[in-house]
């Protein structure tokens, strides 16, 4: 019981902390303002979007090359 | 979706793209600002090229654990899918919750930045945050199912295993641009040493010299010149027969430029070593107390449990014969100390931060017990002289951390000042260095009587280390100083260190000096500060001076004379970045019994405190509107110190 007291509280407290706590403060600057969003971006779109961008670079293919993308639509994983 | 067999190729790939683009740019992220604050961006690059590259290890590690987690349950009887599942599992599980946190974390800090809301969260309300987190997480698994999560997961990662190898290969390119120095062997004790005898060798040879610095003690709290000292007896009874300075005065309020003052005798706006994680300016590494003891022929050891405090953290590594972390029981830092092993990147920083998890699990496991033991550092110096022998000088810097936070004191000396019951646990203190409101001060007293039991301990280690030096015949002839980096707050709305205060528990720290052979104390009022160690035991052990160093010998006083007065300068600037006009931070000068707190900020009027110390010890009234011709005076000594430390930055800068 009290083995599963401490990993319960292990689990919810387990947050990041930063070893011996010392605070940088000049993390969370301006570069993280910008990139912070763009990464949540990209991986988003990867989660999200994946097959709909996949889609369009097949159809860009064919239409530029006239003929069936090398990949057929079944070979995209994730789906 | 199914999900295909857990071999270890297999589970490699997925975990080494999970590490590569998920979960260290989750980490990384939001530091990045500040690491561009103390390096170049060629060596940020590099720093993160190798981190990349040590994301291997834990992608190994993880992948060998699921392999033979399925391999373990396909011997008990599982079956095939039942086997992949476990495989899986077991590898990406800790990735997937370490990345949750770093991305929760990693919001958290962004809508905070961005709306410049400081919000304070209770203990209580984030556990209900992660309640609700678990909540929504579990109703995931309920709705989707845990295979095809799993599946999908798995699948996902596999598609993007091209992009983590090219990702790899930057990395490598990186890392190749500026190769990290490596640091994992020793100088060789010269071969005479052991069996040449200290009689043989005393008269031919310098004194040992023994610098001695203990984390986080306060001057007020230490009370090292009074010889009835109730914390530290063992401290005052050697100050009996040494200098003790009762105006000893810190560079700044924590470890990482203090003890790059101690080292180099240049202030923190010389060194630039102004941020938790900094190193000094490459421009000042050759400037080192240990480099022109070598020069003279003393062995140069670094010992401490404290990674800030070592020679590997702040780059001047190459001046040391051996630079040794002692042992600590936190896996945080353990890690960090390994890979010390690469003295003049800041990967230490950067592990550090990706596994941050690992404080908390740390805060747990101890319960009652501090990770910290002046003891184990103590022996290991102990140990280091015996490998040494007696035919060199040794010059031994053994910094320890208790009574640094957490204030968890041993059973020896626990309950001396605040009786059972309080204040026992880890987890029953208040965070590190924050800033408190004035309903607090009593639970922060008790705080403080806890960190005065620490002292105590401290103390008692100390004293025993002194009587194993005198029982092994190198305490009377030797040099032997002690001292600490910063003080330590229990006032003035802040516990703990570090931040923009300079207030006198922060930065007045004791200081006990004993020359070989000295027998009559004396105890010294004058203010004197951290940059004048280096060029004191330089003058004292008869070396060369530093020749930019921004202290001055205590020779003088040492030996019963005078030294004419002389401001003494304190600071923080941990908002100043190494590459940006000089603008940023908060400036002590204490001449006499003044004291100027200065506050300077781009694009904001100078703000100044003045205070006078021998009548308001608390620093409580502030005369600066009482006395404005005697702030002009402090703050034109202070602009002009300035301009030559802008001036300097400048030329290292241009080098």
């Amino acid at each position: 019981m009290r083995l599963l007291a401490r990993v319960l509280f292990f689990v919810l407290a387990a947050g990041p902390l930063p070893a011996l706590a010392y605070i940088d403060p000049n993390a969370g600057g301006l570069l993280f303002q910008l990139l912070a969003p763009l990464f949540v971006a990209i991986v988003g779109g990867w989660l999200f979007l994946r097959r709909w961008i996949a889609d369009a670079a097949r159809r860009l293919w064919r239409r530029i090359t006239g003929r069936a993308s090398p990949s057929g639509p079944n070979d995209e994983v994730g789906e | 979706m199914t999900l295909p067999p857990a071999s270890l190729g297999r589970l490699l790939g997925a975990a080494l793209a999970a590490c590569v683009l998920l979960w260290l740019p989750l980490a990384v992220i939001p530091i990045l600002d500040g690491l561009l604050f103390v390096a170049s961006l060629r060596e940020v690059a590099r720093d993160l090229g190798l981190l990349t590259l040590l994301a291997l290890v834990p992608a190994t590690l993880l992948a060998l654990l699921g392999w033979a987690a399925q391999a373990l349950s396909g011997a008990l009887g599982a079956r095939a899918p039942s086997r992949a599942f476990i495989g899986w599992a077991v590898t990406l599980a800790p990735l997937a919750w370490d990345s949750a946190w770093q991305g929760v974390r990693m919001l958290w800090h962004w809508s905070r930045s961005v709306t410049g809301v400081e919000a304070s969260v209770s203990q209580g309300m984030r556990m209900l945050a992660v309640g609700v987190l678990l909540a929504a997480f579990a109703l995931l698994l309920w709705r989707v199912r845990p295979a095809p999560l799993l599946a999908r997961c798995v699948a996902a990662l596999a598609s993007l295993r091209g992009a983590s190898l090219a990702v790899m290969a930057l990395a490598l390119l990186a890392v190749l641009q500026r190769p990290p120095a490596l640091l994992w062997r020793e100088d060789p004790i010269p071969a005479a040493s052991a069996a040449t005898s200290a009689a043989t060798t005393a008269a031919a040879r310098g004194p040992d010299i023994f610098l001695i610095s203990i984390d986080a003690l306060a001057a007020a709290d230490a009370d090292a010149c009074n010889p009835q000292s109730a914390q530290m007896p063992r401290l005052a009874a050697l100050a009996q027969r040494s200098s003790c300075f009762s105006r000893f005065y810190a560079a700044s309020n924590f470890t990482t430029p203090t003890a790059s003052t101690m080292e180099s005798g240049l202030l923190p706006w010389t060194h630039f070593a102004t941020q938790p994680e900094a190193k000094m300016l490459d421009t000042t590494r050759g400037h080192m107390l240990a480099a022109r003891l070598r020069e003279q022929g003393w062995r140069t050891h670094s010992i401490t449990d404290n990674p800030l405090a070592s020679p590997r953290h702040r780059g001047s590594f190459a001046a040391w014969s051996s630079s040794e972390m002692a042992r600590n029981t936190l896996y945080a830092n353990w890690v960090r100390q390994v890979l010390t092993v690469f003295p003049d990147t800041g990967l230490p920083r950067l592990a550090a931060t990706a596994l941050g998890f690992l404080g908390a699990f740390d805060k747990v496991r101890h319960g009652t017990t501090s990770p910290y033991a002046s003891e184990r550092s103590y022996v290991a110096v102990l140990q280091r002289l015996a490998r040494e022998g007696r035919s060199a000088p040794q010059f031994v810097w053994v910094h320890t951390l208790p009574p640094h936070s957490p204030y968890l004191p041993p059973p020896s000396t626990r309950h001396r000042l605040l009786p059972p019951g309080e204040l026992e646990r880890w987890s029953d203190m208040l965070p590190d260095n924050i800033e408190y409101a004035p309903a607090l001060q009593p639970l922060v007293d008790k705080h403080r009587l806890r960190y005065r039991e620490s002292i105590m301990a401290a103390d008692a280690a100390l004293g025993e280390f002194l009587d194993e030096l005198q029982r092994q015949g190198r305490l009377d002839g030797a040099l032997i100083v002690i001292s600490a980096d910063h003080g330590e707050s229990f006032e003035q709305g802040l516990i703990g260190h570090a931040g923009p205060r300079l207030h006198d528990v922060l930065i007045r720290v004791p200081l006990v000096l004993k020359l070989p052979g000295q027998q009559v104390g004396r105890v010294i009022g004058q203010p004197v500060s951290q940059a004048d160690l280096a060029p004191t035991l330089l003058d004292m052990a008869g070396a060369p001076p530093l020749p930019r160093a921004e202290g001055r010998s205590l020779r003088a006083l040492l030996e019963g004379g005078a030294l004419p007065p002389a401001p003494v300068f304190s600071m923080t600037m941990e908002r100043q970045s190494r590459f940006r006009p000089l603008s940023s931070g908060r400036f002590a000068v204490i001449d006499g019994d003044d004291k100027l707190v200065s506050e300077r900020q781009p694009g904001a009027p100078v703000q100044d405190q003045l205070f006078d110390l021998r009548a308001d010890p608390g620093e409580q009234r502030d005369l600066a509107a009482q006395r404005p011709e005697r702030v002009a005076a402090l703050r034109a000594l202070l602009d002009a110190r300035l301009g030559a430390a802008e001036a300097a930055r400048l030329a290292a800068q241009a080098r």
